[in-house]
């Protein structure tokens, strides 16, 4: 044990004697951890708008509706002659389901909004129930959602998205404040919370949500809905889901041969979807990144060859005096990993610095398993770069060594 | 018109906070084909002389003279006359100065001709032209047959042989050795001075460093330095006769 | 010192010390590589898209009420006030055009299958009502049968010409031509079929049939439907002079005031590679910042054995500074030494990158790109960087004083 403590206060000290060199082998693996973090801080940041930007569809939830999300392109035509999906269907559900616990329909229209002088343009005007605020979990930031008998009613309130609420009351409180849409006056009676953007899917930051009644009212028409559905709790979604699909069956009257002529939702779908192009970029982003730590790696063992070689007669000598194999072995390893961890502990540092200035530009997330991760890889890198020049320092013949000039 | 004067020639090193006086006012001239050794204890100023005859290093006051050309004047307040530059010295080394170095000096893994083309590849010569007069001057030091070998291949003598022919392939015109057998046997030794001694005979002018009073005799001159000064200035019996 | 004398001595020890030389060569060979298979990579897919955009046909732009490619949210509703493009419009178009061009209107629908006896096509079937110059501007080559004619375009004639997607479900056995075939119940004659063109986007261009314009929009027009032209221009080297002018006759026909810009669109295969490329741009110029770290990493392990080097060879450079080497010789032979290592490197660099990313070539299915322009940056990359990180130890070396350096163990 003394003798492995010695070694590395040889290695410590063989460091400090070339500082410059030192310097610069660091450099390459603080340039290679760097990299490589900030890429990972870049994918957890991914992940993180993606969950955010999911949640609004609630985990356990499940939508009837017309389409599915994802089809081939050619297969929009299939489903086009599909019967829409009617807003009575959501109490039927209810009334027929036992696993079920809500069930609302919604659509969507868009719409120009307006506040005083402040106005934005085409937004996304979802009309529901007061179930919606069961169903998608929704945090509000203050305010409250509508209640049954608004619902019911076609009250004009409103709950407005994040995005909404900066662009037309950039100054104020939006609680109690009345926007116009299409002519008509709404109150706010509340403000989502900020769920951020990914991949230009849909954000509750930039929808406003009012009573379906109301919708119907002041766009009037009649389209399909889409029917949120929340299973019960202690219900899995698969039972729900399958108890739904018999239920919507039946109100469509269909033959057991028949296909279904509507398609049942989930999240999963696009999770799955997603879960796909994450993994693209990571493998790509962090396979280029990595390359840069593997060069790094390769200057660690460049200069770990340089030092064994100026160091030759040394190692002679030691090894004439008594010193064991694996002593020489370990003191050359620990010099390559002391230097590989010190970068990788500067690379991590400069990391958690930029991750700040990232943040302005995309989202960043730096998390614990993160510096593990590259603290780890460092150390690894410090092995596998300084495994082969140490073991030439161990095998080295005393007496050439001794001689060696 | 002497070859090599020195007027009042002084070095001071700084070595932390002290000065330290390595030369403290040097006269010297050497003429054409003079052969000079110079002998003194370690640290009596005589490897700071050669540096400076050498243009290694440049004094710190007094004047050198070498060949006509102004090495150094700091009565010259122009620095382009005055003071040489780092490359107008070495300018002068690559066309005046040879050197035979104790340690011989030669580049390791080259050949021993390519050591002696080395100066004639500074000088900008052509690769023919070069060949031949790195040849000749392994000729004028009998070492034609082993030209093609790198210096671990041969022994102590014959490696000082070919830094020689170095220092004289440039047709220099001063050969500074300092310490030329100080890592070679006495048999060697012997050879290497005859070398020399043929050398002055053809003409060279040569100025030698020794400690070792036999090898200072080859020379015609010997120059004694003590604490930077120089304590004599003699005549050998050669030099006399 | 001669050029070749400085490359000769920093080629001798570069072959010195191979191990050393091999590593620091590997590094810039993986940085190079992480560079060039990016870009080459990029390139492949840039270039298969564009040539599946180039179906188009090069010398054919189009008039449309809608972009092509829309960016960002918000936009549509511009658009979507615009007056359709209408039969009307069109015949009045080539009324007024006399240029070196055809000019074609064509209206699209699916959503309704074509039935033969008990078989019948998907709905996603596209149903294509075209003008006789329809043959000029597609792409489509007649595999048998005739093309749409004036008179079938004008009496407004139930003919039809089938893709060979269509043939395969419905008609495998026969002889297609002369065959009825109905649609929303109206029944089509078969006046030929055209050859197969392949798939673009996995997306089949078979899957589709031919019926006269006037016909078409009897059948499937509203109030939403506007017409897209096809205008193939003959002479190439009036490609822009033909669309100025037709963009201008446009104009006149829907009135639109000289200071308002165009209420349509004109697509060209050109404008598609265009918006594609500001895509790609962006793409390419993160992946350059990014796939450019591992060459800076070897950079600075170059300039690490560089400076292991001078101080190896601190006693050769007070040798050859006492045989007279200038400051600039040691400076040239040093920083030569570490650009020959780059330039290997970025060689052999260079030829592994455009081999990885070929690969995604092969795996696409899609031709091979050799992207010199890459290979140039790189080498000048390369270049820079031997440089840049050459230069401290060159000028290290070079600084050296001769006595200290002659005395050096």
């Amino acid at each position: 044990m003394g003798q492995l403590f010695e070694s590395v206060i040889m290695a410590i000290k063989a460091i400090l004697q070339n500082k410059t060199r030192a310097f610069l082998t660091m450099l390459g693996i603080i340039i290679g951890i760097l990299s490589v973090s900030l890429m990972g801080t870049a994918i957890s940041g991914i992940d993180e708008v993606f969950e955010n930007s999911i949640q609004g569809m609630g985990q356990d939830v499940l939508y009837v509706q017309k389409y599915p999300w994802f089809m081939m392109n050619d297969e929009w035509w299939e489903y086009r002659n599909r019967p829409d999906i009617e807003e009575k269907y959501a109490e039927q559900i209810l009334e027929r389901a036992s696993t079920i616990a809500f069930a609302t329909p919604s659509t969507g229209r868009r719409s120009d909004v307006k506040y005083g002088k402040n106005a934005v343009e085409r937004v996304e005007i979802n009309g529901t129930t007061w179930q919606e605020a069961y169903i998608s979990a929704l945090k509000l930031e203050s305010g409250r959602f509508f209640s049954e008998p608004e619902s019911r009613y076609g009250t004009r309130v409103a709950v407005i998205g994040y995005d909404i609420k900066t662009s037309l009351f950039p100054n104020e409180d939006p609680l109690g404040k009345e926007i116009i849409i299409q002519g008509n006056t709404f109150r706010i009676i509340g403000v989502i919370a900020q769920q951020g953007k990914f991949l230009g899917l849909m954000s509750m930051d930039n929808i406003v949500t009012i009573p379906l009644n109301s919708l119907k009212n002041i766009f009037g028409g009649r389209w399909g809905m889409s029917i949120s559905v929340k299973p019960k709790e202690g219900v899995t979604v698969e039972q729900a889901k399958e108890e739904l699909m018999f239920i919507m069956r039946g109100l469509r009257g269909l033959k057991p041969q028949e296909e279904n002529n509507f398609s049942i939702n989930q999240q999963e779908a696009f999770r799955q979807q997603f879960a796909s192009i994450r993994m693209a970029i990571s493998v790509v982003g962090i396979g280029i990144t990595a390359l840069s730590l593997i060069v790094g790696g390769i200057g660690i063992m460049n200069i770990m060859f340089v030092s064994v070689r100026e160091r030759t007669k040394e190692i002679g000598i030691r090894k004439a005096l008594g010193a064991k194999k694996n002593i020489i072995l370990f003191q050359f390893l620990s010099e390559a990993v002391i230097i590989s961890l010190i970068g990788g502990t500067i690379g991590i540092l400069i990391t958690v610095g930029l991750v700040g200035l990232l943040q302005k530009f995309f989202v960043a997330r730096l998390s614990i398993d993160l510096i593990i991760i590259s603290l780890s890889v460092s150390v690894i890198t410090g092995i596998l770069s300084g495994m082969v020049p140490a073991n030439l320092a161990a095998r080295l013949n005393p007496i050439e060594a001794i001689r060696y000039e | 018109m002497a070859l090599l004067e020195l007027k009042q020639v002084t070095k001071v090193y700084q070595v932390g906070t002290v000065a330290v006086h390595a030369l403290r006012g040097i006269d010297l001239m050497v003429e054409k084909n003079e052969y000079v050794s110079v002998m003194g204890p370690s640290g009596s100023g005589k490897s700071t002389l050669m540096n400076v005859i050498g243009c290694l290093d440049t004094p710190t006051s007094g004047t050198y003279i070498l060949d006509g050309k102004t090495v150094h004047d700091d009565r010259i307040e122009q620095s382009s006359v005055g003071k040489l530059s780092d490359d107008d010295l070495a300018f002068v080394r690559n066309q005046k100065i040879g050197f035979v170095f104790q340690t011989f000096n030669l580049l390791p893994r080259i050949t021993a001709l390519h050591n002696v083309e080395l100066p004639l590849i500074y000088a900008g010569i052509h690769k023919k032209d070069r060949l031949d007069m790195a040849k000749e001057a392994l000729r004028k030091v009998n070492l034609e047959d082993r030209m093609h070998h790198q210096p671990n291949e041969l022994s102590g003598g014959q490696r000082q042989r070919v830094a020689i022919a170095r220092a004289l392939v440039n047709n220099p015109s001063i050969i500074l050795a300092d310490e030329p057998t100080g890592n070679l046997d006495s048999k060697t030794s012997r050879e290497i001075m005859q070398l020399m001694d043929h050398l002055h005979d053809e003409g060279n002018t040569i100025i030698l460093v020794t400690h070792e009073t036999d090898i200072a005799q080859h020379a015609h001159r010997v120059v004694h330095f003590l604490d930077g000064l120089i304590a004599s200035d003699e005549f050998t019996p050669k030099g006399k006769g | 010192m001669n050029l070749h004398e400085v490359l000769t001595s920093s080629l001798d020890s570069i072959r010195q010390n191979k191990l050393r030389s091999f590593l620091t060569l590997l590094g810039v060979v993986i940085g190079m590589f992480s560079i060039i298979g990016v870009m080459t990579a990029i390139n492949v897919l840039q270039k298969s898209v564009e040539s599946n955009l180039n179906v188009l046909g090069t010398n054919t732009f189009f008039i449309q009420k809608y972009p092509a490619v829309q960016m960002g949210g918000g936009t549509h509703w511009k658009y979507r006030n615009r007056k359709n493009l209408t039969y009307a419009d069109y015949l009045q178009l080539k009324d007024r055009f006399s240029g070196p061009a055809t000019i074609t209107a064509e209206n699209w629908h699916s959503g309704d299958p074509i039935k033969f006896e008990d078989k019948r096509t998907k709905n996603s079937v596209g149903i294509r009502g075209v003008t006789p110059e329809w043959e000029f501007s597609s792409g489509y080559f007649l595999q048998s049968g005739r093309m749409i004619t004036r008179n079938d375009l004008e009496q407004m004639r139930n003919v039809i010409i089938l893709g060979q997607d269509v043939v395969d479900v419905l008609m495998p056995q026969y002889n297609p031509v002369g065959q009825t075939v109905t649609i929303r119940g109206v029944k089509f004659k078969v006046i030929g079929t055209l050859e197969r063109k392949g798939s673009i986007f996995g997306q089949s261009e078979d899957h589709v049939v031919i019926i006269p314009l006037t016909t078409h929009l009897k059948m499937f027009a509203s109030r939403w439907t506007s017409l897209g032209y096809a205008i193939a221009v003959m002479d190439m080297e009036r490609f822009e002079e033909v669309q100025e002018e037709i963009v201008f006759h446009l104009r006149l026909i829907r009135s639109v005031p000289l200071t308002e810009e165009n209420d349509f669109e004109v697509v060209s295969n050109t404008s598609l590679i265009d918006t594609f490329n500001q895509v790609t741009g962006a793409i390419k110029m993160a992946a350059l910042l990014i796939s450019s770290i591992a060459l800076i990493a070897a950079g600075i392990g170059i300039m690490n054995i560089m400076l292991v080097s001078v101080t190896e060879r601190t006693r050769e450079i007070g040798i050859r500074k006492s045989m007279g080497a200038r400051k600039r010789d040691i400076m040239n032979q040093f920083l030569l030494e570490s650009l020959v290592l780059t330039e290997m490197g970025a060689l052999i660099g260079i030829v592994l990158g455009i081999l990885a990313g070929n690969l995604v070539a092969v795996s696409m299915d899609v031709s091979g790109v050799f992207p010199v322009q890459w290979a140039i940056i790189g080498v000048v990359m390369c270049s820079v960087i031997g440089v840049v990180f050459g230069t401290y130890p060159a000028v290290k070396a070079a600084k050296l004083d001769p006595i200290e350096a002659l005395r050096y163990e």
